[in-house]
């Protein structure tokens, strides 16, 4: 009797993990549907409320350092900036003469990092602003003259940004010294890939990789990262190019995003 | 009984909110423990295989709601972690510390790995890479911390229930 009682507990255990696997892999399969976005969606208030509350602690932490970061930057950038500042106007001109539209013509909306989720694959941040304050899907997440990623979700007052170390993240990429174009991936566990580089283009380790403009989300010009190695891959079209980011997503605290009324 | 779930559901939730708060500052070149499942191995030591199994689903859904996860994966892995780590619950009368330690380590390793491997599906070459550099170093410190989180609880919390 107590065998037969046991035996029965055990096929109700097996009962129930199958029933929790076939239920698991049917929201996988509808992952995509418009409710389970509104839920997500609402969570990411939620969620960006609790983590906005702990921002705070982040931010005293990190000030000290910054702070000295920060006094050694403003130095640089200063000197940098006359020259810049001249640069400038000369461009202007000469886009002027050419009959060029500015390329600069987005506003930023300056936004805290109040919380991130990190997986080997998977990287995303939460930010402090939201619909509210203008922004809006797709709309690019930048620090200056680099590229972090780009808005996924919205909510109200915050908003969740895709940044590059996430495997579902793609951006159309140039080197500049050789014109070469290709798409920026991620590859999980800290890899990322520029592919769709066709064998034996011009490319050496050291080469910058920038947007290159072929996008309605990216403008042109942001910084993505370097080359770090290339291989020609034999039986195949295209070549193995590893690329280093430029921006370190682990220490991101204050961020841009480019608002773009053409995303509209 | 009710109560006693009911407090597990808070206790979870909890925990979610400390994990996305607190935790990520423990994190050691962005490898954080996983609390979530600490707590989870605790219940599958103390519930029955069903209890532990749905548990298990529920943690998970939970989980995928509150992040970019595909909805289902999560609640998928810890689903299948809880129902084998539930096997575990009758070894022994009192678990000792280092048994808690090496249950929640296979436990998060197993878990880890079904859920990259469902999220690494199409990717080429990161299988070796993604085990040694993310999934054993995270089981490792989550253990640490599932020892710590042991001998500072009173290890009757831990204990076997008498009836099976």
């Amino acid at each position: 009797m107590q065998s037969s009682l046991h035996q029965s507990s055990g096929h109700k255990d097996y009962v129930v993990l199958l029933i929790t696997v076939l239920f698991s892999l049917l929201l996988i399969l509808f992952n995509k549907s418009s409710q389970v976005e509104a839920i997500k969606q609402n969570t990411l208030s939620i969620r960006g409320a609790v983590q906005q509350r702990f921002a705070v602690l982040n931010s005293y932490i990190a000030l000290r350092e910054e702070n000295s970061k920060l006094r050694l930057q403003n130095t640089r950038l200063s000197l940098e900036n006359s020259r810049m500042r001249t640069l400038g106007e000369e461009n202007a001109r000469l886009r002027n003469l050419l009959g060029y539209r500015s390329t600069n013509d987005y506003e930023l909306i300056p936004s805290s990092v109040i919380g991130a989720y990190s997986t080997m694959s998977m990287n995303y941040i939460i930010l402090d602003k939201g619909e509210k304050d203008g922004v809006q899907k797709d709309m690019p997440i930048v620090l200056p003259e680099k590229l972090v990623g780009k808005i996924y979700r919205v909510s109200e007052s915050k908003s969740m940004g895709h940044i590059i170390a996430d495997k579902n993240f793609r951006v159309s990429a140039r080197i500049m010294r050789s014109g070469v174009n290709g798409i920026l991936k991620y590859q999980q566990a800290g890899n990322y890939l520029l592919t769709e580089v066709p064998n034996r283009s011009d490319l050496v380790p050291g080469d910058s990789v920038f947007t290159s403009g072929y996008s309605y989300v990216f403008p042109e010009g942001l910084m993505l990262g370097t080359v770090k190695t290339v291989l020609n891959k034999q039986g195949t079209l295209f070549m193995d190019v590893r690329i280093e980011p430029v921006v370190d997503f682990g220490q991101l605290k204050e961020v841009m995003i480019l608002k773009r009324e053409d995303l509209k | 009984m009710t109560i006693k779930y009911g407090l597990y559901v808070l206790i979870y939730l909890m925990i979610l909110i400390v994990e996305a708060s607190i935790i990520p500052f423990f994190a050691i070149q962005g490898i954080a423990p996983d609390l979530k499942l600490v707590f989870l191995v605790f219940i599958c030591l103390k519930e029955s295989r069903s209890a532990s199994t749905i548990a298990g689903f529920v943690a998970g859904l939970m989980q995928d709601i509150f992040t970019i996860s595909t909805l289902g994966v999560s609640s998928l892995s810890k689903s299948i972690v809880c129902f084998l780590t539930s096997f575990f619950r009758s070894v022994s009368e009192d678990y000792s510390t280092l048994f808690i330690g090496a249950i929640v380590f296979l436990a998060v390793g197993l878990q880890e790995l079904i859920y990259q491997l469902i999220h690494a599906v199409g990717t080429e070459g990161v299988f070796f890479r993604m085990i040694f550099v993310f999934i054993i170093p995270k089981s490792i410190y989550t253990a640490i911390w599932a020892i710590f989180i042991h001998l500072i609880l009173s290890r009757r919390l831990w204990k076997k229930p008498t009836y099976t």
